[in-house]
């Protein structure tokens, strides 16, 4: 469906029904911090086509109130039949031709319902194969309805869409030059990437840049937000501020990111305060609410999960033992192996991998994985990984001698072994040099380098589920 | 201010509830059709006090006028082209007229930047013609943005079919017709059009009952995208039309490229007139400040009575170009020694008439220009130094963390992880400085807080999107606009390394550097120190 979507992440239907969207909050509340650009609009577009300019260039970060002030621009115009339509979900540049045809004919229906005549049979929008297409729809469009105002097409964050290319922009620059003479359709495209906008600059454009809304301006942006977006106008405006002081620099001038702060902390914050006197000073109130101001909240994992428990990640023990050996094969050099996985004692003797005269500058478990071969892998994990099945990762007897070591049970590479490699292939845990296989992916091909896709926390907590200690071989991660 | 605002400013100073907003109440279909069709009824919220209608008229006239001159909407009669395009605009005129009147064919490619007012010209001299020779030609535009060699064919057609229908209504082109044209090669195609226009014929001209035929005009946008390495059909066709064709043809191109003439063919070559216009440019201040002033002096309107609106604001328009102390002439020197364009100037300028409700506002806005001021100001707050501004503490901390690694690092590129590190680092060291009781030796039972809030690395994830957002840092091995449809596609079924790659190790490069930053950063702040490794 083509929607309008504001920065209240609200969704209005197509003009249509654009009649049943509530009034918004008056232009003077919702508009505060973007009255230029509300004077720069009502410069540049007017309901007379003569006076309104072919294309105009909202640009500006998201949440910084360009839909919300085009919004408040065609409320106090609502003679303006209007199409908006949302690039991201359009995708590619087709559904956005066939979008505009449809939200073109539903505005001019919609302007010309009131007049006499019966309105004639609509075209399919669907026929709307290219461009040929729409330039022929549009012409049959406004050669047969009367639209004696300016018609407004906005293409609301065009530089979003999925598919995009350069010469989409341009076509609709270029649109008019093949529409009838006097075609009083004006388009605004609403974008966010200013790279986008100079690539164009060339066509000199009029541009209205949206500014990121200034710490000031964010508690009248916030509450006008609010309004439009709840039907409970009561949140108080001493919580606002202190919600503005404690989050604005971990959320900076994203309207979105605070109103999703406010809906999550009003209710609690309500309740502890609802005892209190209502003219009770801010210091006092955040004296008692202090605890929700200390940390966003916003997770996704439940309040209830402790951080510090192992999680298994649906993985088998198998799994998890090659996860980690992977995470030795791509973090430490290959020349420390006999020293760190030898199960001779002899071997072990001698200087440490990491007893280097100079710290490292870098901790290499921050940088990408280096790649390996899969017979690395393999040996590691024989070393790591407990024979007897149990989770422990104990190591093998100590005694050194060679009739030990003929004893000792060794997990060998099998087919649930290489089964399992598959597994964290297709999770993505383990990955390969090669991204573009089609599926058709030979583990054991000579050519085919490996790399584990997970990051140093995960593989922490993987090694804490089978209480294998990692730190001990990565002693410059901290953490 | 309103009232409604006033007291929402009191409100939030004294920290109360906001008072409630209008009621949101529906407007049904009856009163939005109302509203859209009938105007003098419009349902406006904020209607205008008008002290003076009789001169609120006349200034509105005015308005709209100098309005539409600047966006060449006024009736081609009035309508003014600029006095440094004479000569092109004559030599596109006699070009027409030779072809139109005296049925020559002819091809000229005109040469010049965007809004160098190529289209304008050539539209504008059509509208002229147009009025007494309106039915000897018809006009068929192809535009290389909208149109491939393909789609070409089918526009051709299609054009050609509305435009002989508008010649002679009552003669419609049968269905086969209609749909055979464009079907076959170009080469096929062009015939037929040729044969189409051989028996349409024409028009019947008013004083006599002659026919004459009608000539073609082809007009040309970005003519070079059809120009590619492989075969230029669609041009060798033209061309050739106009070499041998019975009916009078005129091709009109236009292109920004100086060099058009090396991107054609040999054959399409021979075929071309090789006659190139070369759009002139304003070549001084002087040529420029004329073109700003023609651009903003009006005529009196034909049919109405004279505007004494009209005539003091050619008096001022005047008095300011010709005083270079005057606010005025400073903006038309900054945009000839910047961008030299005067459309953007026009840009600039929209936001001074465009919300003036008095004679006396648009006589002060002209006086101290500041609306153009404020919207040359306006563009740069798209840029990457005012995005820096517009940062919180926390996310210019972060963005400096990613400056500072990138910059130690010989690739210049950073990830996630890294960045954090250095984050952690500056602000424990940053800590370590400030007075707390966690660093002082107190007995007292008073605490002193005023360190630097350390976020965690969950929390901070959400800060290095937003940077990318803002396009302060990038993907690594992003490629950005793909150039065509085709193109995307493509790269649509590839998988990128970087997108299997786990978030915090993902590489990404800086677009700002540290000496920019040091630039931008007040020095009042707690991290400019940062700015310098």
């Amino acid at each position: 469906m083509n929607c309008i979507s504001t920065t209240d992440h609200q969704c209005f239907p197509d003009p249509l029904h654009r009649a049943e969207a509530p009034i918004a909050h008056p232009i003077s509340m919702s508009v505060v911090g973007r009255e230029y650009q509300l004077r720069c609009l009502n410069s540049f577009l007017s309901p007379d086509p003569s006076l309104a300019v072919q294309t105009l260039l909202l640009q500006g970060a998201a949440g910084t109130g360009k839909t919300h002030t085009l919004k408040a621009w065609l409320d106090e115009h609502p003679e303006v039949p209007t199409a908006i339509l949302r690039s991201t979900a359009l995708v590619t540049w087709k559904p956005l031709l066939q979008a505009v045809a449809r939200g073109v004919q539903a505005g001019l229906r919609k302007s010309n319902q009131s007049s006499s005549s019966s309105l004639p049979a609509p075209l399919d929008p669907l026929q709307v194969e290219d461009l040929a297409g729409l330039i022929s729809q549009l012409t049959t469009l406004f050669t047969t309805y009367d639209c004696p105002q300016t018609f407004l097409l906005v293409l609301d964050d065009l530089d979003q869409l999925q598919d995009l290319d350069a010469t989409i922009l341009p076509m609709f620059l270029r649109l008019h030059e093949l529409l009838p003479a006097g075609c009083p359709m004006r388009t605004v495209h609403i974008v966010r990437d200013a790279q986008f906008v100079g690539r164009y600059a060339p066509f000199q454009l009029p541009v209205v840049v949206f500014p990121r809304y200034t710490e000031e301006e964010l508690l009248p942006a916030l509450t006008g937000a609010l309004a439009t977006s709840t039907s409970d106008n009561t949140i108080d405006a001493s919580f606002l501020k202190l919600l503005i002081q404690a989050f604005y620099s971990y959320t900076g001038s994203d309207i979105a990111a605070l109103r999703d702060l406010a809906l999550l902390k009003w209710p609690q914050y309500s309740k502890e305060v609802a005892g209190m006197d209502s003219g009770a000073p801010t210091a006092e109130l955040y004296r008692r609410t202090r605890h929700l101001f200390v940390s966003p909240d916003d997770s996704l994992a439940s309040e209830s999960s402790n951080t510090t428990s192992s999680t298994n990640y649906e993985l088998s023990d198998i799994s998890k033992w090659l996860l980690i050996a992977a995470y030795f094969c791509s973090y430490s050099e290959a020349r420390y192996d006999p020293s760190l996985f030898a199960h001779r004692q002899d071997m072990k003797h001698g200087r440490s991998p990491y007893g280097r005269r100079k710290a490292r500058e870098i901790n290499p478990t921050h940088l990408q994985p280096n790649t390996f071969q899969v017979e690395r892998l393999l040996a590691i994990y024989q070393a790591i990984a407990p024979a007897d099945g149990s989770s422990t990762g104990a190591s093998a007897s100590t005694s050194g001698s060679l009739r030990a070591l003929l004893n000792e049970p060794l997990r060998h590479a099998n087919v649930e072994v290489f089964q399992n490699i598959a597994e964290l292939y297709q999770l993505k845990v383990l990955s390969t040099n090669n991204v573009n296989t089609g599926g058709n992916l030979d583990f054991l091909s000579p050519k085919i380098k490996w790399k584990v896709n997970v990051g140093w926390e995960i593989v922490l907590e993987v090694a804490n589920s089978v209480q294998f200690d990692l730190r001990a071989y990565f002693s410059e991660v901290g953490g | 201010m309103s009232e409604l605002q006033s007291k929402a400013t009191d409100a939030i100073a004294n920290g109360e509830s906001l008072p409630t907003p209008l009621p949101t109440g529906k407007r049904d279909s009856n009163e939005l059709s109302d509203n859209i069709t009938d105007d003098s009824n419009r349902v406006s919220k904020y209607p205008r006090l008008d002290a003076n209608p009789i001169q609120d008229d006349a200034f509105q006239s005015f308005k709209s006028r100098l309005i539409r001159q600047m966006n060449h909407t006024l009736p081609v009669d009035e309508t003014k082209v600029f006095s440094y395009l004479t000569e092109t605009r004559q030599e596109i005129s006699r070009i027409l007229k030779q072809s139109i009147v005296q049925k020559e064919s002819h091809s000229v490619v005109m040469v010049g930047p965007r809004g160098s007012y190529k289209t304008f010209l050539v539209n504008h001299e059509l509208k002229v013609l147009a009025k007494e020779n309106g039915d000897q030609f018809i006009t068929v535009r192809l535009s290389g943005l909208l149109h491939t060699e393909q789609t070409a064919i089918n526009s051709i057609a299609a054009q050609l079919e509305s435009e002989l229908q508008r010649l002679n209504p009552d003669e419609t082109l049968s269905k086969d017709e209609s749909m055979d044209v464009s079907s076959g090669s170009l080469t096929e195609v062009f015939e037929k059009i040729l044969r189409l226009l051989d028996t349409r014929k024409t028009h019947t001209l008013e004083t006599s009952d002659t026919t004459s035929t009608i000539s073609v005009i082809f007009i040309f946008d970005e003519i070079d995208t059809f120009a590619g390495p492989v075969r230029q059909t669609l041009l060798y066709n033209l061309f050739d039309m106009v070499e041998h064709a019975l009916v009078p043809v005129c091709i009109i191109g236009s292109s920004t490229k100086l060099n058009i003439s090396e991107f054609f063919e040999k054959r399409v070559k021979s075929r071309f007139s090789q006659r190139i216009l070369y759009m002139p440019e304003c070549k001084d201040l002087d040529t420029f400040a004329g073109a700003a002033k023609e651009m903003l002096t009006l005529t009196q309107p034909k049919d109405a009575e004279e505007n004494r609106y009209i005539t003091a604001w050619n008096a001022l328009v005047e008095q300011y170009i010709k005083d270079e102390d005057s606010a005025f002439f400073e903006q038309i020197r900054n945009n000839y020694e910047t961008f030299k364009s005067i459309p953007l100037l026009r840009n600039s300028f929209m936001p001074v008439i465009g919300p003036c409700e008095t004679f006396e506002q648009a006589e002060q806005s002209l006086k101290t220009c500041d609306d153009m001021v404020s919207y040359t100001l306006n563009q740069f707050q798209g840029t990457l130094g005012a995005s820096v501004q517009s940062l919180s503490e926390l996310e210019l901390a972060f963005l400096l963390a990613a400056v500072r690694t990138a910059t130690k690092n010989k690739e210049e590129t950073t990830n996630f992880n890294l960045t954090y590190v250095e984050y952690s680092d500056m602000i424990t060291s940053l800590n370590a400085r400030i007075p707390s009781t966690t660093n002082l030796n107190s007995n007292t039972n008073q605490i002193v807080e005023n360190l630097v809030k350390l976020w965690d690395k969950d929390d901070i994830k959400n800060v290095w999107e937003t940077l990318q957002e803002l396009t302060l840092i990038t993907d690594k091995g992003d490629v950005g606009l793909r150039e065509s449809a085709t193109a995307v596609f493509y790269a649509s079924n590839y998988i990128f390394q970087s997108a299997s790659t786990p978030f915090d190790l993902r590489l990404f490069n800086i677009h700002i550097s540290l000496l920019e930053l040091r630039r931008i950063v007040p020095k009042s702040s707690i991290f400019y120190p940062w700015t310098q490794l």
